[in-house]
């Protein structure tokens, strides 16, 4: 499973819960749509540094990293290739 | 004499017509601008038939909109309800459907969420749409009206309602331990009291810009949105997307020029660890308010040091009383103080603190806190018996019926005359400013088919006050799933209720009368908790 499903996954379950028509993909706005809250935010900063040990540095908790699920798996590849290069 | 809260804004745009009022985003509504769009909406209600002895239900993202319509239905003469936009859509309905609202404010996308969950939505008198987007997906029922009609609306009917000052100016839904939420009902007078004081002890001015961060469900809104009002100041709204983000955040508040701050001790602490709060100089930032939970002093001497210039008060107060004490920090904080003090009582408040044997507590000594005064609410809407457990007469005033507000609250009369709180008497607890039962957590649990027992305990943490574990024995032969029981939460129950975490056991311990040990299931989940003393 890549990085996008299982955050997919994980918002899905922890986030929206079972009675929202919405299903999560790479696409949706999931700041615009009001899924995230900050609590939100938070769990799913957790998340992405426990499932690929990548840390995630306070400046990079921004809304254009952090608006689709597609937008973060891309985050998180730069961060890795910062610290390979690092 | 201003007697209803919507005086307020009536005075106001007199006297400063042209000067800014609420602020969102790009948005700025001055005085006058504000006056009439809320007669705008208070025509229409009026025209629908709704008034004094109504109640509105607010259902939407918070924006300048909010307001208006807020105000629009206080000079209609009804009260207004607003619930959490990000709740589950089932629990917004029980509270639109405990207190019989005759109409709703919200926007197509949520009123397509409710309709699953509420079949009496048909039947309101209205539903007003405020969002900008027309989607004609939406069913349009003959009682669904658009906010961008109003304009259309004929002059002729009037733009207020005769109320009095004891009539309901808002109902604020807070956690209730049988399950179900429950509306506090706040009257005009009430909020007029803790306004009032509020202007006064801060002293607000119109140059002032006073932040709105907690959501308007919250009642810390109620200072930021009425105080601003009352002086002519600006309410700043913090836009959704803004407070997501730490840095985003800190940002905002140096570039809005914001003078006042009002929130929960959770946001600033996360603005603090997450929000590089050092890359600004807040020039403009006098106060810092917070309320709603405790504040870790070490963390609050870390946000006073960053921000050198402010000066900072704890609030504390219940929904059920508004603020009804508050405690200027010194500055230098005393580096041996290691709790904050929730300080003396408001102006036209008192509070008092009764020990086990029914006295009033001396110096030094435990009790429960109480509050009496005009700013405590006249009860639950539709709950009589938990309202007069929760006003009891006040034994200290044998020669007439008073009732007084008794908070749950534990709290030590220190010799300087200030109070310091303690902790609870029953299982209500604090996370990120929310107040939680347990109870309605686990009520919420025991629903689910799998499900043989469950408790839920708290376990402190100084960045959110406590966070939530579920300790649950399935039924028999029955293996239920983590994602499944946080599924089944996340729509009945709002973010900040939902279990972070899940234990299972086969059997939940139990004390010798045969109730669920939560003692014993604390002390075993959390060694190091403390023990609240018994008064």
């Amino acid at each position: 499973m890549t990085l996008a499903h299982s955050l997919a996954t994980f918002i899905q379950t922890n986030l929206i819960g079972d009675d929202r028509s919405i299903r999560i993909d790479e696409q949706v706005a999931l700041i615009d749509a009001g899924i995230i809250d900050s609590m939100g935010l938070m769990q799913i900063v957790t998340f992405i540094e426990q499932e690929t040990g990548v840390h995630i540095p306070d400046d990079e908790v921004v809304p254009d990293n952090f608006q689709t699920v597609g937008d973060m798996e891309r985050m998180v590849r730069r961060l890795q290739a910062r610290s390979a290069n690092a | 004499m201003p007697y209803l809260l919507w005086h307020y804004l009536r005075d106001s745009a007199r006297r400063y017509p042209s000067r800014p009022a609420v602020a969102w985003r790009g948005s700025v509504l001055t005085y006058r601008e504000l006056d009439e769009q809320s007669d705008q909406i208070a025509r229409f209600f009026i025209s629908k038939g709704i008034g004094p002895g109504a109640r509105v239900g607010l259902y939407l993202p918070k924006s300048h909109r909010s307001v208006v319509a807020m105000l629009g239905i206080l000079k209609a003469g009804a009260a207004y309800v607003p619930t959490d936009p990000s709740a589950p859509s089932r629990r917004v309905a029980y509270i639109l459907g405990d207190c019989a609202v005759s109409a709703l404010v919200t926007t197509s996308e949520k009123l397509t969420e409710l309709t699953a969950s509420m079949p009496g939505l048909a039947s309101l008198k209205s539903v007003l749409l405020a969002g900008d987007v027309h989607d004609p997906s939406v069913q349009s029922g003959a009682n669904v009206h658009h906010w961008r009609d109003l304009q259309h609306l004929e002059m002729h009917v009037p733009a207020s309602a005769e109320a009095i000052e004891t009539d309901p100016a808002y109902l604020l839904y807070t956690s209730g331990s049988t399950g179900n939420p429950k509306g506090v009902i706040l009257t005009h007078r009430n909020a007029l009291t803790f306004v009032e004081w509020g202007a006064e002890t801060f002293a607000i001015g119109s140059d002032d810009r006073l932040s709105n961060h907690a959501p308007l469900h919250f009642d810390l809104s109620v200072f930021d949105v009425y105080v601003a009002l009352r002086c002519g100041a600006c309410v700043v709204i913090v836009p959704d997307q803004v407070a997501l983000f730490p840095v985003e955040l800190a940002r905002w508040i140096n570039v809005e020029r914001i003078t006042v701050w009002y929130s929960v001790p959770s946001a600033l602490i996360r603005l603090l660890l997450h929000g590089s709060l050092e890359r600004f100089e807040y020039e403009t930032l006098r106060i810092v308010l917070f309320a709603g939970e405790v504040f870790p002093v070490k963390y609050l001497r870390e946000v006073m040091a960053r921000l050198s210039r402010t000066e900072f008060f704890n609030l504390y107060g219940p929904t059920e009383t508004n603020v009804c004490t508050f405690y200027k920090v010194p500055r230098p904080l005393p580096p041996e103080v290691a709790d904050l003090s929730i300080g003396k009582a408001c102006e036209n408040t008192e509070v008092f603190a009764i020990d086990d044997g029914g006295g009033r507590v001396m110096a030094g000594e435990i009790g429960e806190l109480y509050v009496r005064g005009p700013s405590v609410m006249p009860g639950y809407w539709g709950l009589a018996e938990r309202s007069q457990d929760a006003l009891v007469m006040n034994a200290l005033q044998p020669a007439f019926q008073e009732r007084a507000y008794r908070t749950g609250d534990i709290v030590r009369l220190e010799h300087d005359e200030n109070y310091s709180f303690i902790g609870r008497r029953d299982h209500m607890v604090k996370s990120r400013g929310y107040r939680i039962e347990l109870g309605e957590i686990e009520q919420v649990l025991f629903q689910h088919d799998q499900v043989k027992e469950a408790v839920v305990i708290a376990v402190p943490d100084d960045e959110i006050g406590s966070r939530l574990k579920a300790v649950v024995a399935p039924n028999a032969d029955c293996e239920v799933l983590v994602a499944d029981l946080q599924a089944f939460c996340s729509t009945r129950l709002p973010r900040y209720m939902v279990p972070e975490t899940f234990v299972f056991l086969s059997e939940l311990p139990k004390t010798s009368t045969g109730k669920t040990d939560r003692q014993a299931l604390s002390k075993s989940l959390n060694p190091t908790a403390p023990e609240v003393p018994r008064t």
